[in-house]
């Protein structure tokens, strides 16, 4: 089977990989490359439980072809914080209840910073626009969006 | 008041820190060597007689290591012991899992799933439970299409004397409520990881929320001993009565059987998940209510139609709760209910979040308000007038104690803001007596 | 198991060639959102895969008459674009509600014309600002108004050789503004159950000069309302005059039932949202 190089910064770090042209990029994490945070969902982007950062954008990472990231540059949980150093999206979904059963809080950490990244003090509705592509099944968003308030005023 | 340690105090979640770091390990992120991966046949008819299945071609399927059919089965009925692990002779609902495969790749067991060819026979299916309720209706099973309670076609609740009671009414009042099939849609979908070793044990990777009781179902799908099942569980990327029944777990079992002790991963697509999972059944209500000028309703009838599906599973569990509960938290002195649960050629449905309780509960409350603005009583009074006080009986006639509506309402009614009349404020659930 | 060949053309020129070499067998690859989905559930597996992410077709150029946006570009660069809010407003709004904010980081307005589904909200916006596009070849370009490339659901006249380079929107002047509206079952994340465009320029007198209405989700192509056009050309822009385009708009639409919305509530709901876009194109907001 015909496969092809892939060079591209994961957390940071290069790696280097063969993958085919027909997986995307939640497959390559999570199995060529033992990532597992982003979660496999729905496969068609319509949950946003793959979400990871490409290229400081939050994507789907279902929807993104494997082969396209080479040369550039992916941030999944594994890369955000530790036990010992949490980030403080991490720090603020523990102390505020952001996860239940915590499958959809990977996609919806990422979702966070992204949105964080490029708007350091959302309002409310911002938080809860910039989450529109993540589902929650079990918390009904509010601490979730609490949670996203809440890393904001830490990183004041 | 001594100070405790954790009653009474606000605590972290113990798997908080470790969802937020991403850390907890679901059964689709363990990773075993040698693993094989497993996909299904699927029926594409909603009602069928299976008439030949031939794996011939996909058992020679470089990569294939294991194609299990019904005749792999060690005992082929589950749930109700008319539900099929593996169709054998009729398929009753869109999606029914007839063959599985294990390989040693997703891409290949599909391709081996294409070259399984079985043979069906088209039949009319019948999706509307009130057309399975007729006598010359299609039959789904051998026993009709009438989920049985003690041999019953129903579950009947009876208190005082209904037929006479609501001759007295000063105003009868009717409602048909229903509520629509739901799919709890968690968002870790069904999966499964199973592992048959030299001494016979399966080891299960489970997403179920009932551990125990699937460790049972399993263990007699298998024709062991509980001791030979071992499940590891606890785990899930939500349920909400999605992950009570065995959806992948049971299969995944029977095929381990026959894959020389490799372990095989069954990860159910959305798609399966939405057309082959367990739903909420739709249920139908049919209210029928005595009241009085003053609010008090004096007899209350209540039909129920609940569309199970295509085999019984846990609705005869739902329709009884059901039927224990859609009167109401309310003193009605004369009760009639009468719950159906019918077959269709639907996927069987089973638990979601209350068992029947949460069609019942939108029942009856709107019912209340339609009962309220018909007899232009407030709908808040309406409840207080009939709410059940310590005491009194419930519709199966059981004593009530440690009521709490009355209370509840006035704390709900305080929290948002609605001024309730003295009289409702110094209603108390334990005295009928003013407080 | 597909063997599927990949390319990553580093130039325009270069990918044109693939094109032309390899004609349908070859699908184009730009965000992925519609292309990568088909291929995770199976629906289409192609032999040859294009990426054309090199190619530097992200792009909004203003020119004096002319907002030229490269095919490659995506919802979110649309929808935050300055030029695009200014002068293509409907556009901005479109981009902005389209699926999710990860969808909308990946997603092209090109790969979405190309999808050409009939309730597409960026491909309404466009076609309600009586945009052209730009499909180019090894043998040349042509230039193709938009409310002529959709034939059917999925299918479009640019043929397989030929790559969708350029959206070329004339940019909203004096007088004139463009509105997007779009209904779904949910507030986010939703396909539209209708979804209306208009763009109005008023005369000095307040008469309208020029309109366009679009309607998708009602047909199995994005549609033009050209009798309601015709019938406010020229006129004041009276509350009286919108409604009765509304209500001509309603008429010619031909919805149906499906699972998302029934013909009737499609009808009542384009002549609402049809109504509310042309106030706010023609920036009368007094109404709802």
């Amino acid at each position: 089977m015909i496969k092809y190089p892939i060079n591209f910064k994961l957390n940071g770090q290069l790696v280097s990989v063969e993958a085919p042209a027909t997986i995307n990029l939640l497959t390559l994490l999570r199995d060529y490359l033992n990532i597992t945070s982003p979660k496999f969902g729905c496969e068609q982007g319509n949950c946003g439980a793959c979400t990871v950062i490409l290229d400081g954008e939050a994507v789907n990472s279902c929807l993104v072809l494997a082969l396209t990231v080479n040369g550039r540059a992916v941030t999944t949980v594994e890369g955000l914080g530790t036990p010992e150093d949490p980030h403080p999206l991490q720090v603020a979904f523990t102390e505020h209840y952001g996860a239940q059963c915590g499958y959809c809080t990977p996609g919806m950490i990422m979702a966070s910073k992204a949105l964080l990244d490029k708007n350091p003090h959302p309002t409310r509705e911002e938080v809860v626009e910039g989450i529109v592509g993540n589902i929650c099944r079990c918390t009904g968003y509010n601490k979730i969006v609490e949670s996203v308030l809440a890393a904001a005023e830490m990183a004041r | 008041m001594a100070d405790y340690k954790y009653v009474g105090k606000r605590l972290p979640r113990y798997d908080g820190m470790q969802h937020a770091l991403a850390k907890t390990r679901y059964v689709n992120d363990l990773r075993y060597p040698d693993m094989l991966h497993m996909k299904v046949w699927r029926s594409p008819l909603i009602s069928a007689k299976i008439l030949n299945i031939d794996t011939s071609k996909a058992e020679v399927l470089p990569g294939v290591v294991a194609v299990v059919t019904h005749k792999q089965v060690p005992h082929n009925r589950y749930g109700a012991g008319d539900y099929p692990v593996l169709a054998d002779e009729e398929i009753r609902y869109l999606g029914q899992e007839v063959v599985a495969v294990a390989a040693v790749d997703v891409d290949t067991a599909m391709e081996a799933v294409s070259l399984i060819q079985v043979d069906l026979e088209e039949r009319t299916p019948l999706l509307d439970p009130f057309k399975a309720m007729e006598p010359d209706s299609i039959q789904l099973s051998p026993i009709g299409n009438f989920i049985k309670f003690d041999g019953n076609p129903y579950r009947q609740i009876l208190k005082g004397d209904f037929e006479s009671a609501i001759q007295e009414a000063d105003f009868v009042v009717e409602g048909y409520y229903r509520t629509a099939a739901q799919e709890h849609c968690p968002i870790e979908t069904q999966v499964s990881i199973c592992q048959t070793d030299g001494m016979g044990r399966t080891h299960i990777n489970t997403v179920t929320q009932a551990v125990f009781f699937n460790q049972g179902t399993i263990a007699a799908i298998l024709k062991k001993p509980r001791s030979k099942v071992h499940m590891i569980g606890g785990v899930l990327g939500g349920g909400f009565g999605a992950k009570n029944d065995p959806h992948a777990d049971h299969i995944a079992a029977v095929v381990s059987l026959y894959t020389g002790g490799r372990p095989v991963k069954w990860l159910w697509t959305r798609e399966e998940e939405f057309v082959a999972s367990t739903h909420r059944g739709a249920m139908h209500m049919f209210f029928k209510d005595g009241v009085m000028k003053d609010g008090r309703i004096i007899a209350r009838s209540v039909r129920s139609i609940r569309d199970g599906g295509a085999y019984i599973l846990t609705n005869d569990y739902v329709v009884a709760k059901h039927a224990f509960g859609v009167a109401g938290p309310y003193n009605i002195p004369n009760v009639k209910v009468i719950s159906y649960g019918l077959l269709t050629n639907k996927r069987p449905t089973s638990s979601m979040r209350g068992f029947g309780l949460f069609q019942a509960s939108f029942a009856f409350e709107v019912q209340m308000d339609r009962i309220a603005k018909t007899i232009g009583v407030d709908p808040w009074r309406l409840r207080f007038i009939n709410a059940v006080h310590d005491g009194d009986t419930s519709a199966t006639r059981a004593v009530l104690h440690n009521c709490a509506l009355i209370e509840v309402m006035q704390a709900a009614a305080g929290r948002a803001g609605i001024r309730l009349d003295e009289e409702l404020l110094h209603m108390a659930s334990h005295s009928r007596e003013e407080v | 198991m597909k063997n599927v060949k990949y390319f990553v053309p580093a130039t325009l020129t270069e990918a044109l060639q693939l094109l032309e070499e390899y004609g349908p067998d070859i699908s184009v690859l730009a965000g992925g959102t519609d292309l990568v989905r088909d291929m995770n559930l199976e629906f289409k597996i192609p032999q040859n895969i294009m990426w054309i992410g090199h190619l530097q077709l992200e792009y909004i150029k203003e020119e004096a008459d002319l907002l030229r946006i490269g095919g490659a570009t995506r919802m979110q660069t649309a929808a935050s674009s300055l030029a695009v809010k200014e002068k293509a407003a409907a556009l901005a709004k479109a981009a902005g509600k389209m699926a999710s904010p990860p969808v909308r980081s990946l997603a092209t307005l090109a790969g979405n014309l190309c999808t050409a589904s009939p309730a597409a909200d960026p491909g309404c916006a466009m076609v309600g600002l009586r945009a052209e596009v730009v499909l180019s070849s090894t043998r040349g370009q042509r230039v193709v108004p938009l409310d002529q490339f959709f034939l059917a659901p999925n299918e479009t006249v640019r043929r397989p050789e030929e790559l969708l380079t350029e959206i070329q929107i004339k940019p909203t002047g004096e007088r004139e503004g463009s509105a997007y509206i779009k209904i779904g079952r949910r507030q986010a994340m939703t396909l539209a159950v209708i979804n209306t465009t208009s763009r109005v320029k008023l005369d000095g007198a307040g008469k309208v000069e020029s309109v366009a209405i679009a309607i998708g989700a009602a047909a199995p192509t994005l549609l033009r309302i050209r009798p309601a056009e015709a019938m406010l050309t020229g006129q004041a822009l009276t509350e009286e005059a919108i409604l009765e385009a509304a209500e001509i708009a309603s008429k010619e639409i031909r919805p149906i039932d499906d699972v998302h919305g029934t013909i009737w509530y499609r009808r009542k709901a384009a002549k609402v949202l049809v109504a509310r876009t042309l106030r706010e194109a023609a920036k009368l907001n007094g109404g709802g």
